[in-house]
């Protein structure tokens, strides 16, 4: 068989493929019509037979669908973490080794400067420390009520923070610090699954993620601690400051008295099996900052 | 009509690849409407029977979906690297199957589309179809991979190339080699018939 009969019948098949008859194919090739001929017929046969298969529908459907679950489920799904061994013979194990090292020895340092920046407020050299580490603390939650509790002792640590502030006369920061609270208090409410500042009756409350009812007693004591060392300061707070000083210091209180208040009644609407069939109106605050 | 792809249809496969690469789902969908089709016709070309080619085709698109991160064009066709896995998993298919032999068609019938055709034409067409198949068993491996490839799956001689391995000069070969022998066995398969009918 030459090489050039073989491009011939290719050129044949691509032209019976795009639909031309056998006779049309021979027609460009009189020269070779004896040695085409049967063998366009056979493979006129072949891509007839396999054009004549036909694809159910249905079933190119639930093909489809089912790609689709698998996309959903490859997304969501977490990758394979790679072997020990893989880790420790492959070429990036030395700078992986590095880098542990390192991480080691800023853990260490920063465990030491965390303990001396631990009563530090915003302004201070050391404060950047102990946010930084409280982030760290927040990446690695171990469970929802974990994570409640986290932020009903920060929200605790920034209204510690925020009378530092007031006591010194730096009020703009201390608002700031006010909204901190309010998003640490609403951060614990939506990790322990209690609604706050909605009116009970007109939205299903959402089911709770800490199931636990002691762990829900326990974020409450927590909560309760936290904002009664807060609100008690007050009268301290607020004794060496001039009139306006004085207005302003009880209104950021007020406020955050406010916050506490609003989420000990929803944890206690959440212990209730009943709804309580009131407005609240209240809520612990429409702004505050999510990150800083 | 089983049609290969255009230039600009390559270029479209191509962004529809990378695409899909980023995980976007309606470029995944895009890909599998564009090549089911084919896959299926390949598969079945290779099985003969309609649910096990539905699975296995449905396979090849999940398998696209694990692997399509490994793809790089580099010369390789996308379709020509799609039907290789096809390929791939027809042969673990049968091999699971520990080469058992299968019934040559479901029914001559369930091959024909249905829908335009009559009873008496949709059995022609499919015993048509099992006619063939039966002649594609006397092929080599080889050739009958080719002429499955270029006729079911619609690959050009190149794409067919890359999804065998093979030299564009070698498939033509195959190609060629295999619908002669396709010829010869048809030829023969239908000797005894026409004798027959002499009487």
């Amino acid at each position: 068989m030459s090489q050039e009969l073989q491009q011939i019948l290719d050129d044949c098949i691509e032209r019976l493929v795009s639909g031309e008859s056998v006779e049309e194919c021979l027609a460009a090739y009189p020269q070779h019509r004896e040695e085409l001929l049967p063998l366009l017929e056979s493979a006129w046969r072949a891509l007839n037979a396999a054009e004549s298969i036909a694809v159910n529908t249905s079933a190119k459907s639930r093909g489809l669908y089912r790609l689709n679950q698998a996309i959903t489920e490859s997304a969501t799904a977490e990758k394979p973490r790679p072997s020990r061994i893989n880790i420790w013979r492959s070429r990036a194990a030395k700078p992986v080794g590095i880098g542990l090292a390192a991480m080691f020895l800023l853990v260490g340092l920063t465990s030491i400067a965390a303990v001396q920046s631990s009563d530090t407020v915003p302004g201070d050299e050391a404060y950047w420390i102990k946010t930084t580490k409280e982030k760290v603390l927040l990446w690695f939650p171990k469970s929802d009520a974990d994570r409640a509790q986290m932020h009903a002792r920060l929200a605790g640590e920034r209204g510690n923070e925020m009378q530092v502030l007031m006591e010194s006369g730096r009020f703009v920061e201390a608002e700031r610090m006010l909204a901190r609270v309010r998003y640490h208090l609403a951060e614990s409410a939506r990790q322990a699954g209690v609604v706050v500042s909605v009116n009970s009756i007109e939205m299903p409350r959402a089911p709770q993620r800490i199931r636990e009812n002691q762990q829900l007693i326990t974020l409450r004591i927590t909560i309760q601690q936290n904002g009664d060392i807060v609100i008690s300061r007050r009268t301290e707070i607020v004794r060496t400051m001039s009139p306006t000083q004085q207005q302003r210091a009880q209104q950021i209180m007020r406020d955050l008295d406010l916050a506490y208040r609003t989420m000990l009644a929803s944890m206690d609407d959440d212990f209730s099996s009943l709804s309580s069939p009131f407005w609240r109106t209240e809520s612990i605050g429409t702004t505050y900052i999510r990150d800083y | 009509m089983i049609t290969k792809d255009s230039e600009e249809k390559l270029a479209q496969i191509n962004e529809l690849v990378i695409q899909a690469q980023s995980g976007d789902r309606v470029a995944f969908a895009s890909l599998y409407d564009h090549f089911y089709d084919r896959i299926y016709r390949y598969v079945m070309f290779k099985t003969s029977n309609s649910s096990e080619a539905e699975d296995l085709a449905e396979g090849v698109f999940l398998r696209m979906l694990e692997a399509i991160h490994t793809y790089k064009h580099q010369g390789v066709p996308f379709a020509a690297w799609l039907f290789r896995i096809a390929h791939n998993l027809v042969i673990d298919h049968h091999r699971k199957r520990s080469r058992e032999r299968l019934t040559p068609l479901d029914s001559a019938a369930q091959i024909a589309d249905k829908s335009h055709q009559g009873l008496d034409e949709r059995l022609d067409v499919g015993l048509a179809m099992v006619h063939v198949n039966q002649a594609m068993e006397g092929l080599t491996d080889l050739q009958r991979e080719a002429i499955t490839l270029r006729f079911a799956g619609g690959l050009s001689v190149q794409e067919t190339a890359r999804a065998m391995g093979k030299k564009e000069n070698a498939v033509k070969a195959l190609q060629h080699a295999g619908i002669n022998k396709l010829r010869r066995i048809l030829t023969a398969a239908a000797r005894p018939v026409e004798q027959y009918a002499a009487w």
